[in-house]
């Protein structure tokens, strides 16, 4: 049984994390403030049932996932998220994936950064449908293992990897829309051969 | 669905292919470790691959970093008060 005197201690390091989650989810900071705080008086309440050296963080999210999914799922869909139609794999690196060998010094890294600011990332990221969005979060930017998320979100395995497969596409062709729509390519119309 | 790129040295080694379907769950730390070693081992010595493996791995860290971030003050504030108020309260 955990101690409850020790909640705060180890639960108010992962307010930024699990504040970072809220805000792709909720996509608005009002609710996401809200989310976080319900979900850390939540696991508070429930902190008694918590089995003291299990993965805190993988407890805390299943909390604000379950919460964000009763309580603001409904209000926050939005009549525009849609399923793209399937890419090929790799959909972004056939298509820049050779331009980081242009400039001179460089890593794929820092062209990539230039290439994708916070908002483009994150309005992809957002404009995901809610179940690729999840598992998205989850593992590219949380680090959860295949079977952590499988239990924080309630899904078979086998889900959370194909929904990975496909939602990482999706988030490659989002960001590669992004960045044609801003002219950041050197031609977007024969980048094929840049690739 | 993938269709063949003639251009594409990879393309009909099956290693290659074998490497490339497990790029991800290389990436994702999901592999065995006997898997893991042999998709290393392809991805030292075959240079497209690696390069694709470099470049995934790379913007995973773009989309991670791009996606932090710092919790304002107030709601800080707000849940440290809030859990001081149920310890006391209950």
């Amino acid at each position: 049984m955990a101690d409850p005197a020790a909640f705060a201690d180890d639960a108010m390091p992962l307010m930024s994390s699990l504040y970072s989650a809220a805000l792709r989810m909720t996509r608005n900071p009002a609710d996401a403030e809200d989310l976080v705080q319900e979900t850390y008086l939540k696991a508070y309440r429930a902190y008694e049932r918590f089995e003291a050296g299990t993965n805190l963080k993988a407890w805390m999210y299943r909390i604000l996932t379950n919460t964000y999914i009763n309580a603001y799922r409904k209000k926050q869909r939005r009549p525009d998220e849609q399923d793209l139609d399937d890419v090929e794999d790799l959909y972004l690196y056939r298509r820049i994936g050779g331009l980081e060998g242009a400039a001179l010094g460089r890593s794929a890294e820092d062209e990539l950064m230039d290439m994708f600011g916070e908002a483009e990332v994150k309005e992809a990221v957002e404009d995901l449908p809610e179940h690729y969005r999840l598992p998205i979060l989850l593992a590219d930017v949380e680090g959860f293992a295949y079977k952590e998320i499988a239990e924080i979100l309630d899904v078979p395995i086998g889900t959370v990897m194909s929904r990975l497969h496909r939602g990482r596409k999706q988030l490659q062709k989002r960001l590669y829309d992004f960045a044609e729509k801003r002219r950041l390519l050197p031609d977007a119309t024969t980048s094929e051969a840049t690739a | 669905m993938q269709t063949p790129d003639p251009d594409d040295p990879c393309a009909g080694d099956t290693d290659c292919q074998a490497a490339l379907a497990e790029i991800y769950s290389y990436l994702d730390r999901e592999l065995t470790i006997e898997r893991r070693t042999i998709i290393r081992t392809h991805l030292d010595a075959c240079s497209p691959c690696g390069d694709r493996y470099t470049f995934e791995a790379e913007l995973r860290q773009v989309i991670s970093m791009r996606c932090q971030e710092s919790v304002p003050e107030a709601l800080k504030n707000r849940i440290a008060d809030a859990i001081r108020q149920e310890m006391q309260g209950r």
